[in-house]
């Protein structure tokens, strides 16, 4: 389900020390211990974050039993951003509808209006 | 991102502190009449939306302490809404939005300026 592996990305990214690893990986790969580098956490706290951005698909590990360096996986960050960029349209798209409505107004009204406050619903 | 700068494009942030959503944007309209555009149903439903959907209102009332019920409906679906209109001001609209079902409130504020 696209909208479960949204929830687990949003969530993954909810947390700030997560969001500075993935800012650390979108410049090159990286060791857990090399991330670790810059907090005053453990090696087995930054095993965790790091096992919750994989989860997420955000974040693999390859083999290489030696380092197993960290990749982000940016391609995920599509998903987001398709997410959001929807919402963003259909607000755009609203308020072009809108503007419809005002053009139409503004043809059939004198320019001087008065107020009315507390008017509700006026015909 | 498009540099251009367009004054009827909507600006949407969020706030980093907050569960807030701000969106702004400008409109060739004196606050008066996008207040109407707000507050009269026969105006509302014909750029609520989203495109596709047509929207029934059910119940109206757009006073402070007011309430306001509507469904949109397409393709054989029917989304329910409902809420209450807490302020209803000479440009300034704050009101509750529950999509039927869900259990929670989103709270709108909508403040217009010249």
């Amino acid at each position: 389900m696209a909208d479960d592996r949204l929830s687990r990305v949003f969530a993954a990214l909810a947390d700030p020390t997560r969001r500075d690893m993935v800012a650390r990986l979108a410049v090159g790969d990286a060791t857990v211990g090399e991330l670790a580098g810059p907090y005053d956490v453990s090696i087995q706290a930054v095993s965790k974050h790091v096992k919750v951005l994989a989860d997420a698909g955000l974040v693999s590990q390859s083999r290489d039993a030696q380092r197993r360096p960290c990749h982000l996986e940016a391609e995920v960050f599509d998903l987001m951003t398709k997410w959001i960029e929807r919402y963003r349209r259909q607000a755009q798209e609203r308020y072009e509808r809108l503007d419809a409505i005002l053009a139409e107004m503004r043809d059939d009204e004198p320019p001087t209006h008065p107020r009315h406050p507390q008017q509700g619903a006026a015909s | 991102m498009n540099a251009t700068p367009n004054r009827h494009q909507v600006s949407i942030e969020a706030d980093p502190n907050l569960p807030i959503i701000r969106m702004t944007r400008d409109f060739d309209a004196t606050p008066t009449q996008l207040m109407r555009a707000h507050t009269d149903p026969a105006l509302f439903v014909r750029w609520v939306g989203p495109n596709g959907m047509e929207t029934k209102v059910l119940d109206w009332d757009a006073t402070t302490g007011g309430r306001w019920r509507y469904v949109s409906g397409g393709d054989g679906e029917e989304y329910g809404f409902h809420g209450s209109f807490h302020e209803i001001g000479e440009d300034r609209i704050v009101q509750t939005f529950t999509f039927d079902g869900q259990g929670y409130a989103k709270l709108d504020a909508l403040a217009a300026e010249l």
